[in-house]
């Protein structure tokens, strides 16, 4: 069974239709790419998978579970993380502790055991290493101590990426990683991408501009339009499709 | 393709001071650890240098101060603003003061009572609070503030109907022969901070102490990343006023007096403790206690000319808005990485540590 299975799902805001009818299924271990112009609902996508948008029909289904049940906080204890388009950081703490807090779900120590420090040294500690370790893995080791206030953006991306990894999530969202990042950039991230699944046995969800690196580590691709599924497909059936060349050279993007 | 910068952001969080830099391991930190201890030696040997009017001062500063701090843990690091914990102060004070006075406790026992009171109280504030923020949160916990006496007047009845309740002389006594009166009252007063302050700092640097700075900044990431944030909110409203139901209570033990005969008290109080946190320094540790000696050292020059007090104090806020937006406690870290920038010539890369954070973007969920 698919480890993320999308279901008519319709999203209205007002009288625009952001998702109308939206199905698809994300098979475990695999990249799945959601493209589409500007505007198509990718990331209203995201935030239904992240219960910030309520969807107004249509079920979500991850690991056998209801997704849309569930509060937003609920997400990450079941495996879901993602990463922002515009990113979400916290800019007052440092890179280190970013990361940290994307981890809140891998700690237990609640008020009062903070305080009294019973038993946080030893999960801090812990905590600490394993997310050194992850940005180390994402080549941001140098930056631990530093703000997250006033890096540069393409390093702020591969922060929240760091962040959404820290959670040990099943099923990984990714809004446009590749967004600020030069040509060189964006084929080193493809290939980061492809490792950091192997590695923390991931399933990817992508949305990207980038045709180039979405061709290149793609399982499968869904191209959306004014909120619906157009096509779906490998890499080189949908680079060929008639309706997907026409979506993109009919929509300034 | 895509336009992240059409969503710049929301407006900044209120009092979003940056923390620190997170103590990196830079090696011992020596000059901390000499400057800790001096400051320690300093504080336990002061009583003995001053007379007892003196020392009712230093208590004060210190029950202010931990107030203030209880107020900065909700404000400064969870970004709710109060302007009721007045009220809070006033359960406290009210609680330590109708055990002794009524019911003959002894009044060290009273602190934790008027804490957890306090607590409660908090709890019930914190809930709908979880449904308003900035300015609205800001009236109706003022509302607060001002409702407190009121209410008090209603249950509470002193001698000659007012509602003032004073312990006798005796029942906030040294219970050790060695120490004077107020040298006692100094050294617990001293215990007591130390120890909040202790357990402000183990929480502010920990797991949970990162999940309210994530609120307060991005409240959208933190639930993203499996934060409670209704759940952090109550807890931080319920901790804050513990803490400034504990500073009430000090004060009775303190000044020998709870009083809500004059009915705006409790609402000046709430806005001493944010003057202290403003300008002490929002969301730090040191902050809420400097801010609390300026304030007690402003009111003092002013006594007698009781309306020179809120000219000197805006003056202060004037000039911590505009020079030291982050408080005394972000201008001496500023001033500490300039001089360390010198003396270390280019070695170290420059701090970026902001006046406010909000150059990184934060998103509507988008
Ligand atoms: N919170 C919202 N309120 C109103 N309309 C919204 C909201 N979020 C999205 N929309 C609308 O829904 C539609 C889909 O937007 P969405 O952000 O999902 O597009 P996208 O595919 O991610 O585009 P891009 O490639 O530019 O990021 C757009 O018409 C957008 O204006
Ligand atoms: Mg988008």
């Amino acid at each position: 069974m698919a480890l993320l299975d999308v279901r008519d799902i319709e999203v209205r805001f007002g009288g625009v239709v952001a998702l109308d009818g939206l199905s698809f299924d994300v098979g475990a271990g695999e990249i799945c790419a959601l493209i589409g112009p500007n505007g198509a609902g990718k990331t209203t996508m995201f935030n239904v998978v992240s219960r910030l948008y309520e969807a107004q029909a249509g079920h979500v289904t991850f690991d056998g579970q209801d997704l849309l049940a569930l509060p937003p906080h609920q997400i990450s204890r079941i495996g879901v993380a993602r990463t922002f388009q515009n990113l979400a950081l916290f800019p007052a703490l440092s890179v280190l502790e970013n990361v940290m807090v994307g981890a809140h779900t891998e700690g237990k120590i609640g008020f009062l055991g903070s305080m009294l420090r019973i038993g946080s040294a030893k999960e801090e500690r812990r905590l600490r290493t394993e997310c050194r370790e992850i940005l180390e893995r994402m080549s941001l080791g140098h930056l631990a101590d530093r703000p997250a206030f006033g890096l540069p953006f393409g390093t702020l991306k591969r922060l929240e990426f760091a962040r959404a990894l820290a959670s040990r999530p099943k099923l990984l969202l990714l809004d446009e990683p590749a967004n600020g990042l030069t040509h060189g950039e964006v084929d080193e991230l493809g290939k980061t991408i492809k490792h950091i699944r192997d590695e923390f046995d991931l399933t990817i969800l992508l949305v990207e501009h980038h045709m180039s690196m979405v061709m290149s580590i793609s399982h499968q691709i869904v191209v959306m339009d004014f909120g619906r599924k157009i096509a779906e497909g490998t890499p080189d059936q949908v680079r060929d499709d008639p309706v997907v060349i026409e979506a993109y050279l009919g929509t300034p993007a | 393709m895509s336009d992240q910068s059409t969503n710049l952001p929301d407006t900044p969080p209120a009092f979003a001071a940056p923390t620190g830099p997170a103590a990196g391991p830079r090696g011992v930190p020596w000059l901390r650890i000499v400057f800790g201890v001096v400051v320690a030696a300093v504080a336990v040997a002061l009583p003995y240098f001053n007379d007892p009017a003196t020392n009712q001062i230093f208590c004060q500063v210190m029950y202010l101060a931990l107030a203030a701090m209880g107020l900065n843990l909700l404000t400064g690091y969870n970004g709710q603003i109060s302007l009721g914990h007045g009220a809070f102060f006033g359960i406290g004070a009210f609680t330590a003061a109708i055990l002794t006075v009524d019911h003959g406790w002894v009044i060290e026992a009273t602190f934790p009572i008027a804490a957890i009171l306090a607590a409660v109280v908090g709890v019930a504030v914190g809930f709908p609070a979880l449904r308003l923020k900035g300015l609205y949160l800001a009236l109706i916990t003022l509302g607060l503030a001002v409702l407190f006496p009121l209410v008090v007047k209603k249950f509470v009845e002193g001698p000659g109907g007012v509602p003032l309740l004073k312990p006798k002389r005796s029942q906030v006594g040294s219970m050790v022969d060695f120490w004077a009166d107020d040298i006692y009252r100094y050294y617990v007063c001293l215990g007591i901070l130390a120890v909040m302050f202790l357990l402000a700092w183990n929480l502010v640097r920990g797991r949970m102490g990162r999940a309210m700075i994530a609120v307060r900044d991005q409240e959208v990431a933190a639930s993203t990343v499996g934060i409670g944030v209704a759940n952090v909110k109550v807890w931080s409203f319920a901790l804050s006023a513990a803490y400034a139901g504990l500073a009430g209570a000090l004060s009775v033990y303190v000044d020998r007096t709870a009083d809500a005969s004059n009915p705006i008290i409790y609402f000046q109080r709430s806005i001493e403790f944010l003057i202290a946190v403003v300008i002490g320094g929002a969301a730090t540790i040191g902050g809420p206690l400097l801010g609390a000696m300026l304030l007690v050292a402003i009111r003092r020059r002013t006594e007698g000319t009781e309306a020179m007090a809120p000219a000197l104090l805006g003056g202060a806020l004037i000039i911590v808005v505009y020079v030291l937006p982050d408080g005394i406690v972000g201008g001496l870290r500023r001033a500490a990485a300039w001089f360390r920038g010198r003396t270390a010539g280019s070695a170290s890369p420059p701090d970026p540590s902001p006046a406010s954070p909000s150059a990184t973007p934060a998103p509507s969920p988008n």
